[in-house]
């Protein structure tokens, strides 16, 4: 026991290092609702995704609710989103559903942190608020305000996997 | 180059060692600062998620 103060402060030191990371994002958590996916899984049949209601093509893409966020409906296949193109407004609670007839897909657009892998069976949800100010960083910005940004996938689905992205425009704020 | 003394040498042995806890300060400042600027300088400001 004679390294008993020893081995207490080194285990002050770590323990204040870990609370002060736990803390952060815990207090992300409560404050800005920034937490892992929800514990429900919703699951789909791959198989029949085109006879869905939800994932039907004509029922994809976006869809602004009463309550006035945006509810982004998509599709990822080999090698494509659909819909491909898609307007979003910015500083909008936003929902985006996807799914996969297929195989393992990812979802990825730079500039937020919207970053999900898709996995066939499953509908993979992600809520989000794009930041107008960040996002003009990473796309390309038109004459009206509104900006360009990619959407890509970002888990290797075939050898055509390197085609396989599409584009939102993300509409101003006002 | 001179020689410790017997009582030196205990007196080092037996001491705390301040110079280890000093770089373990040094390296947790350091790896909570840049952890702090990842989390909130580069995650949060691209929006939360859930």
């Amino acid at each position: 026991m004679q390294d008993a103060p020893l081995e207490k402060r080194w285990t002050v030191i770590i323990g204040s290092m870990l609370a002060v990371m736990l803390g952060s994002i815990l207090y992300t958590a409560f404050a800005y609702h920034a937490y892992p996916p929800g514990t429900t899984v919703e699951t789909v049949d791959s198989t029949r995704l085109h006879l869905t209601e939800e994932f039907r093509e004509d029922n994809l893409g976006v869809t602004t609710r009463p309550d006035g966020s945006v509810l982004v409906t998509m599709v990822a296949h080999r090698y494509g989103f659909t819909p491909k193109h898609m307007e979003i407004p910015a500083g909008k609670p936003l929902t985006l559903r996807v799914a996969t007839p297929d195989v393992l897909h990812g979802l990825h657009i730079p500039g937020t942190n919207i970053n999900t892998m898709v996995v066939p069976g499953y509908i993979s949800v992600v809520n989000a608020v794009i930041d107008y100010d960040e996002i003009v960083k990473h796309g390309e910005l038109d004459d009206d305000g509104s900006v360009m940004v990619p959407v890509f996938c970002n888990e290797f689905c075939g050898l055509n996997h390197h085609f396989m992205w599409g584009e939102v425009l993300i509409l101003p704020e006002s | 180059m001179s020689r410790l003394s017997r009582e030196d040498e205990q007196e080092i042995l037996a001491s705390p060692p301040r110079g280890t806890f000093a770089l373990l300060v040094v390296f947790a400042v350091l790896f909570v600062a840049c952890w702090l600027l990842l989390y909130f300088g580069r995650y949060m400001v691209l929006g939360p998620v859930s």
